[in-house]
């Protein structure tokens, strides 16, 4: 008899019975239910002065951006950014003036994506003579240049280059909040699922020891082998239920509030140093989908961490360590090999900057997209753990 | 049914904790008795197959200890029984169940006996965070004999229980006896007395005393206590 599903279903109830359990949902919830709107409490200053709510001024940028959604980004729709930003006084915090919320306040995106493509300043756009043919030319130069300056091979390099050639423009601009609020809150929620993971998981086997019940679970016929797989498979469920529950009710409130318009808006427009042809809403499910990936892998390097180091604080700290260093420490670029390695772990990985950028994985002269090849590798090495632990797991003497 | 232990040894660093312990134990009730820090519980953790020797082997019927089919045979109570604060006794059996591979439909009707058989009925659906020592002693016994076990190791199972629940132990014990090898350690002399086929005195891992106490001129809890009086005198 192999009772594999009731020992699955008392392993989950082991770790959601327990309050830090129950506590650490109730806070995520709140912190992921506040997240897509931080930028909105608070109050907007104008030249030092309160002049309303945040959410007063976010209305109005929505509705400005509203009011240009669907319009192709070509010379007239430059020549109008160009006006709105010659309003605006040179001041280093423009955004925080009368004319910037009169004039340009719609047209911030189409500015930044004019300064990325062209590497302009603030001076220099305002002095422009808009012209698409140039400014699509020039996107496409500043990123050859960029990938060049980037230490990617030159497999690499022939790779993005020839993926760049192939986006044209023009491009047309759709109003799209909830995707770039989505993208902006990705990093912070990974961090949070990581933390939430390292926290209530770390303990699940040492736990046996302190409660001093490993005695009793390993004198029993299914006390090793299949004890070890319900406890794996039981800290992967809720691992992996909290991340996807978290992840769902973000989109949920981002397209609930900001509307689900812009899916097909051009990823690169947000993400410049990129040259993947996919939509913002394409990245964003992407990027939350890999983060399911990082998840999974995550969870089993703490929970067999804990079963080789018999101490559920120990692990803790090594893991909140990795957590806190991932959004600490990087590599330069010069350290190519150790600054991928470093960055591709699934506490650092679940980042923009990370999962889009030009690194990929060369393999037999082709190069892999990090984000098409990384969850794989997530597996694999999450399969190699998972035999790792049970052989450990099966030898385990209750000294 | 034959529990074989042969020149079984633990030792820790320079510590010896169990000798080469070398005993064959038929269907019946054995007393272990041992003053703190003996060996007794190493040697019990050892038979059951959760700790791993230095040296020697522990066999049943053939089976050796660190195989599936021993446990499936084994019922043991450890000295310090551990449980789950937020379980029902009810569904810390059940779980426990699940671990000795009883089907489910099997399960529920052999932890309701059980509940019953400890007196834990009433209670079992209550958390065993809320229980008193005793209830929980109570609930230890009751896992333990979950898969009606053929080898039964009790770790110091009277400790927390009441002189009446003590008494209904006692009771319990010898009818489970009859069937099965049953293996109980303990500090008081009585239990073994009262329960004991044979008897097996520890001291410095090692057997002292192995056999029935026929002995007429004194009585065992004397002898055992005489070795207390012997280990005070060269101190």
């Amino acid at each position: 008899m192999n009772n594999f599903g009731t020992l699955y279903k008392y392993e989950v109830k082991k770790i959601v019975c327990k309050k830090l359990f129950v506590v650490m949902c109730v806070l995520l919830l709140v912190l992921i239910a506040l997240t897509p709107f931080s930028g909105l409490f608070g109050t907007h200053y104008e030249n030092g002065e309160p002049i309303g709510s945040s959410l007063d001024m976010y209305k109005i940028e929505q509705s400005r951006k509203m009011a240009l959604s669907g319009r192709t980004i070509d010379n007239e729709l430059l020549k109008e950014t160009v006006e709105a930003y010659r309003q605006v006084p040179d001041e280093l915090r423009y955004t925080s003036t009368p004319e910037y919320r009169e004039y340009a306040i719609g047209y911030n995106e189409i500015f930044s994506f004019i300064r990325m493509s062209t590497g302009m300043d603030f001076k220099a756009i305002k002095a422009w003579e808009p012209e698409k043919e140039e400014l699509y030319k020039s996107r496409k130069e500043t990123l050859n240049r960029y990938f060049e300056e980037s230490f990617i091979t030159d497999a690499e390099l022939k790779f993005w280059k020839e993926k760049n050639e192939k986006i044209d423009g023009p491009f047309t601009y759709t109003y799209h909040d909830a995707y770039e609020i989505l993208i902006d809150s990705f990093q912070t929620v990974s961090v949070i699922v990581m933390a939430f993971i390292a926290i209530v998981l770390s303990g699940l086997f040492p736990n046996e020891k302190v409660l001093k019940t490993d005695q009793l679970i390993l004198s029993n016929v299914l006390g090793r082998k299949s004890t070890f797989v319900a406890k794996l498979l039981a800290g992967i469920t809720v691992s992996l239920g909290c991340s996807l529950i978290l992840s769902v009710l973000l989109f949920a409130e981002c397209l609930g509030y900001y509307g689900t318009q812009g899916f097909e808006f051009p990823f690169i427009m947000v993400f410049s140093a990129s040259s993947i042809d996919i939509s913002v809403g394409q990245a964003c499910l992407i990027a939350y989908l890999v983060l399911q990936a990082a998840v999974l892998l995550w969870a089993i390097i703490v929970m067999v961490m804990s079963e080789f180091l018999k101490n559920g604080i120990a692990t803790l700290a090594i893991s909140m360590v990795f957590i806190i260093a991932g959004g600490m420490i990087s590599f330069p670029a010069s350290m190519r090999v150790a600054g991928q390695i470093w960055d591709w772990l699934p506490t650092n990985y679940p980042a923009i900057w990370n999962m889009f950028d030009e690194r990929t994985l060369p393999i037999a002269g082709k190069c892999l997209i990090s984000w098409k090849v990384v969850p794989i590798i997530y597996l694999l090495i999450g399969a190699v753990l998972f035999f790792i632990g049970k052989r450990k797991y099966e030898r385990v003497s209750a000294e | 049914m034959e529990l074989v232990i042969d020149r079984l040894s633990k030792q820790y660093g320079a510590k010896i904790a169990v000798d080469r312990i070398s005993v064959k134990l038929n269907k019946g009730v054995y007393g272990l008795l041992g003053a703190n820090g003996a060996g007794k519980s190493t040697l019990m953790r050892m038979i059951c197959g959760i700790l791993k020797p230095t040296g020697g082997t522990v066999t049943f019927d053939g089976i050796d200890s660190d195989k599936e089919a021993f446990r499936a045979i084994l019922g043991y109570l450890p000295q310090d029984f551990g449980y789950y604060p937020e379980f029902s006794a009810k569904d810390f059996l059940l779980y426990i169940a699940a671990l000795k591979a009883i089907p489910k439909k099997e399960a529920k009707k052999r932890v309701a006996e059980l509940l019953e058989l400890v007196g834990l009925s009433d209670v079992a659906n209550k958390k065993i965070k809320t229980f008193s020592g005793g209830m929980k002693q109570r609930l230890g016994i009751a896992q333990a004999l979950l898969n009606r076990p053929k080898l039964l190791v009790l770790d110091e199972p009277t400790a927390g229980l009441d002189p009446k629940e003590r008494v209904r132990f006692r009771n319990l014990l010898g009818s489970i006896g009859k069937d099965c090898i049953v293996i109980l350690s303990t500090h008081i002399v009585s239990d073994v007395e009262h329960l004991s086929d044979e008897v097996m005195i520890m001291k410095d891992g090692s057997f002292i005393f192995q056999g029935k106490w026929n002995d007429s001129e004194m009585s065992l809890e004397d002898f055992y206590l005489s070795q207390f009086e012997e280990d005070e005198d060269h101190e």
